[in-house]
């Protein structure tokens, strides 16, 4: 742990060393970035689809009720 | 035999019964946040020990750490339609609507994993082999996974009946389940560029341990991650049914 | 005898894809030589693949860089180096730059023509990683203690033919 603790506070501290990874920093930040933002849209787009298909729900709940009436 | 027949058939009434959609929508509503803030801690846990914590490799330095993300993305993208072919199977056989929805909503998670996992895999090709792509089995295999995966996608997209349109892509689906032992199997069985097994392989893992475990972390993360989403669009894809009934009752009533 | 419906969709599923999973057996096996990526020494001097190697296409030749056989030409950009499958080995010449995992006692897959002395003349060099992933310290401590093994693949499979002496 502490090992561990270490090793993040060195990397912060020499912060280009680190964004630069040993010379490979363009591959593992273009792979990193990539993922982070296709799985990011992946989740915004369903949690948006999810409130539209339960605020339609709630909607439909509310004609029912004004109406006085149910469906069986 | 004849045990598990009787087995089985005691056991179908409480499946029939969980298996509802208000059970399932209540199952999966209070599953939600437990995978959302689980995937969200187990992630962010897991990106710091793989690209803070994590000692370079000794052969590919720094380059190494894409290997967290590809991995997990490949796991994903097997194991995901492994499923969806399983449960394709289950829903031919039983005409189980609750199955020929869960496979839906799983096929688009599962796309995009196999699209990361192709992606990630050619960035690190290219300063660690000198190629972005080559037509080795295990790469064209899990072109072809993907490839899959989209066609499933545009069959469900362009059919007009609903339930002939699921018949026909889970037969696809299915009949797609046997390029998953190929994928996974194309490095032992073919000359490939492409290294054979690290983690999953007879005599165990070929990593050292400060390696394999952020990476294993990186699978569970990312698998409590795929899990959600999946879970979102299970959901979003049970309510907007329910929604449909109910507007072609109230038609039918006004 | 009446058969239920699911019973008899599950023997259908089952019967094809039985059939399915046969047929696309076959077709790997048949064509097990096509899916080949590359040949190792020992193969390419086979003289079943002999007659598939023709000087107007491209060949691939696959295994360890000989440990000491890398020279380098005065240019920098030339190299010649020999592949070897611990059984067998093959010289190869290349003008370009390597990737960064080429090196000596490491897997490789180059990509040329033949010369009539038996030369390969690579326009491609790619590097093979194996599936060993460790950190710099210990494969320094396993040096240390003579427990490394230089080019010993774990893939051994992919490399030697034949048990070595």
């Amino acid at each position: 742990m502490a090992e561990a603790l270490s090793s993040i506070g060195y990397k912060l501290s020499h912060f280009s060393e680190f964004m630069a990874m040993g010379g490979y920093g363009f591959y593992v930040w273009s792979c990193y970035g990539l993922g982070l933002v296709v799985l990011a849209a992946l989740v915004m787009y369903y949690r948006r689809r999810l409130r539209q298909a339960l605020r339609d729900q709630v909607l439909r709940d509310q004609v029912t009720s004004g109406d006085g009436t149910t469906c069986a | 035999m004849a045990s598990i027949l009787r087995f089985y058939h005691r056991l179908a009434p409480f499946w029939a019964k969980a298996t509802t959609p208000s059970a399932v929508l209540r199952l999966l509503a209070a599953m939600q946040s437990w995978l959302g803030w689980g995937s969200v801690v187990l992630l962010a846990i897991g990106l710091v020990w793989s690209l803070l914590v994590a000692p370079p490799d000794y052969q590919q330095g720094e380059a190494v750490r894409i290997m967290f993300l590809h991995v997990p993305c490949a796991w994903l993208a097997l194991a995901i339609y492994s499923m969806m072919a399983i449960m394709s199977a289950m829903a031919l056989i039983w005409r189980h609507n609750l199955a020929f929805i869960t496979i839906r909503a799983m096929a688009p998670v599962g796309a995009v994993f196999a699209f990361l996992c192709l992606f990630t895999g050619a960035i690190w090709g290219k300063p660690m082999w000198g190629t972005w792509w080559v037509w080795d089995a295990r790469l064209t295999s899990m072109l072809i996974l993907w490839f899959f995966y989209l066609g499933y996608l545009a069959l469900l997209a362009v059919t007009q009946d609903r339930g002939r349109g699921e018949r026909a892509a889970a037969i696809l689906a299915l009949v797609g389940g046997i390029n998953v032992p190929i994928v996974k199997y194309s490095v032992d069985w073919w000359h490939s560029l492409h290294q054979p097994a690290s983690i999953l392989r007879l005599g165990g893992p070929r990593i050292a341990a400060e390696i394999l475990a952020p990476l294993l972390l990186m699978i569970v993360a990312m698998t409590v991650f795929a899990l959600y989403v999946i879970c979102l669009n299970l959901r979003r894809l049970l309510i907007e049914r329910k929604n449909l009934a109910a507007r072609l009752r109230q038609n039918l009533v006004a | 005898m009446r058969i239920k419906p699911k019973y008899r969709r599950l023997l259908l599923v089952v019967a094809s894809l039985l059939l399915l999973g046969g047929a696309v057996a076959l077709m790997l096996v048949a064509f097990k030589d096509g899916v080949v990526f590359f040949y190792t020494p020992t193969e390419l001097h086979q003289p079943k693949n002999q007659a598939k190697i023709t000087p107007d296409r491209p060949v691939r030749v696959g295994g360890l860089v000989a440990v000491h056989s890398l020279q380098a030409g005065a240019d920098g950009l030339s190299y010649q180096f020999i592949i070897t499958d611990l059984s067998d080995q093959l010289a190869v010449v290349y003008t370009g730059v390597l990737p960064d995992l080429f090196r000596e006692g490491q897997g490789v897959v180059a990509e040329g023509h033949l010369l009539p002395t038996g030369t390969l003349v690579a326009t491609t060099v790619l590097a093979k990683h194996d599936e060993r992933y460790m950190p710099k310290p210990l494969v320094d401590q396993l040096k240390a203690t003579g427990r490394w093994q230089e080019g010993q693949m774990p893939s051994e499979q992919n490399y030697v033919k034949t048990p070595r002496p």
